[in-house]
């Protein structure tokens, strides 16, 4: 009955709808591909075991839905959270401007301890459209916009191609786990929901 | 490499085969000797297979269009070809396998594999579906549960609900008349300065992933305009999706609109800006869930698991996401008959042609 004690990351992915959210976090995890993922409803997440230096992590990383009304339900999941990721779809100029919100929107509901330091990752997605012909935000534009908010990382990402995606992530891992203090996280055992049994005594070490 | 190299080669010789297995296949005289090996699935790829001679000349326009170099368009030509006839001899599992092999292989080709596999995708989804609807159905009439009730019966049903307004006397006040509908959506006010430019934005990067077969983007558009309020919100093309999948789109439309209004089953309170209504319900599953479901409850809060986490997909897809397409349609049919519980099964089934 004991319960293991392991540290998991929990990673939140924001951005407008289509811009790729769904697909980046396939293809890291799954290592696949699809151009026909189903609109994200709600939320879902993946999770991983991941390797930073010498310590195996357990990266959970939550995908939202990414149009705007579905903003009001963020305090569920944005609760918690390690790292933010800020994705963009390097051919819409407007899923870059409204970085800006998701990144204020997630800092307010969110309220993270030291919100200035909060580690947001940027990722440009879609970059193979074309071969980048229908690119309308640079990369210049976008890392200046990063480092006007205290240097945050930027990556070129295409889910498609598999381009950048390991890369991004792991920077994603290392970052959360530098903001991940040093509480020990509980996960629970399986539970039985058949089973008749009173209520186990609930751990009360934690939570 | 050597793995890219071994996987090339073989498919070239396989691709001389199917190339010869295609051109059986149109004239259908010699059985494909793997293709029974493989159980159903593979039997059913053939039979996509069959289709696909028409539909290649398609696909090949659109890897044309990442190829610009004719020399690759034509050996992508041939690939598809090949591919194909690879498909049909049932490599149900081979699909994610084969994404494994290409990504070894080179990008452009990678590219034209990758379309390629949407579209027997796409072919086999469409199969899929032929098949769905010759599969028996429980429909339900009133409290009447008919099980592996042929689909037609569906299809009527829901038609007889539209026909006969009358049967559902609260119904009948605005229901069924587009402009008692458009006199209420009058009233509504309009989605904080959201332009229509902007929603049809939204609807179309949304529906190309919900039911691609599915003329969905009009039907949204005609729905958000309709009800400039509610416009448009991701889940209503599953609801669209679930109706036209046995009615054709105006009555779907119009059944659409009957279950999203307010003297109906209101579901459109679910998609409303700000989702009070979502979050209402979600906070009646939670309060339903810690009464009837202690341990699991307690199980999922230790785990930071809340129902806005996975039910939300429930209620905003009127259970078609997850659960299987049959038990959403049967929701439908209890819903798109709630507002004239008053009136006994009886009706309903002779309207549905089967007393």
């Amino acid at each position: 009955m004991a319960s293991r004690k392991r540290t998991l990351l929990k990673v939140i992915i924001l951005g407008d709808s289509g811009v790729g959210k769904t697909s980046l976090m396939n293809q890291y995890v799954n290592k696949k591909f699809s151009s026909q993922y189903k609109a994200t409803i709600g939320a879902d997440f993946l999770t991983k075991e991941v390797q930073v230096d010498d310590r195996l992590v357990t990266m959970q990383i939550w995908d939202t839905a990414g149009q705007e009304r579905f903003q009001s339900l963020g305090v569920a999941f944005y609760r918690g959270a390690d790292c933010c990721v800020l994705v963009y779809d390097v051919n819409s100029s407007k899923t870059f401007d409204n970085l800006e919100n998701w990144r204020d929107e997630f800092l307010i509901q969110a309220s993270p301890s030291d919100p200035d330091n909060f580690p947001f990752v940027v990722l440009g997605n879609k970059v193979d459209v074309e071969g980048g012909k229908a690119r309308q935000v640079s990369e210049k534009k976008a890392k200046q916009w990063c480092g006007a908010k205290g240097g945050i990382p930027h990556f070129d990402t295409s889910a498609k191609e598999d381009l950048n995606v390991d890369d991004a992530f792991q920077t994603i891992a290392r970052n959360a786990l530098k903001n991940e203090s040093e509480e020990e996280l509980y996960i629970p055992e399986t539970v039985d929901v058949n089973a008749q049994a009173a209520p186990r005594r609930a751990q009360s070490s934690c939570c | 490499m050597a793995d890219a190299e071994e996987f090339w080669g073989e498919e070239e010789v396989a691709g001389r085969e199917q190339a010869q297995g295609e051109e059986d296949d149109e004239t259908g005289e010699r059985p494909h000797p793997r293709r029974f090996s493989f159980g159903i699935l593979g039997k059913r790829m053939a039979l996509v297979a069959q289709g696909v001679g028409d539909s290649l000349a398609r696909t090949a326009a659109a890897v044309g269009e990442v190829i610009v170099d004719s020399d690759l368009r034509s050996k992508s030509a041939a690939l598809l070809a090949e591919s194909v006839g690879k498909a049909a001899a049932g490599v149900g599992k081979g699909l994610q396998q084969g994404a494994g092999r290409i990504a070894a292989g080179p990008r452009t080709v990678q590219g034209i594999l990758q379309k390629l596999q949407h579209r027997i995708e796409e072919q086999r989804m469409h199969s899929l579906l032929q098949e769905q609807q010759d599969t028996p159905v429980d429909v339900q009439v009133a409290f009447q549960l008919y099980e592996d009730a042929p689909q037609e019966l569906r299809s009527r049903l829901w038609m007889a609900v539209l026909e006969h307004p009358e049967l559902c006397k609260e119904y009948q006040a605005d229901a069924g008349s587009s402009t008692a509908a458009s006199e209420v959506s009058g009233g509504w006010q309009h989605n904080g300065g959201v332009g229509q430019e902007d929603i049809d934005e939204v609807i179309s990067r949304d529906i190309h992933r919900t039911f691609p077969e599915y003329p969905l983007f009009a039907f949204e558009q005609a729905y958000a305009l309709h009800d400039m309020e509610a416009a448009y919100c991701q889940g209503m093309a599953f609801v669209a999706g679930l109706l036209l999948f046995y009615v054709p789109e105006e009555p779907a439309f119009q059944l659409f609109c009957r279950l999203l209004s307010t003297s109906g089953p209101n579901l459109r309170r679910l998609y409303l800006p700000g989702l009070e209504g979502l979050k209402a319900e979600l906070r009646k599953l939670e309060f339903l869930a810690e009464r009837f479901l202690p341990n699991l409850t307690a199980h999922l809060n230790a785990a930071g698991v809340v129902p806005v986490l996975f039910a939300s997909q429930w209620l905003l897809t009127c259970y078609s996401c997850p659960f299987p397409v049959g038990f959403a349609c049967r929701l439908i049919d209890v819903m798109l008959q709630a507002s004239s519980a008053g009136f006994g099964c009886a009706g309903y089934v002779q309207a549905a042609g089967v007393s």
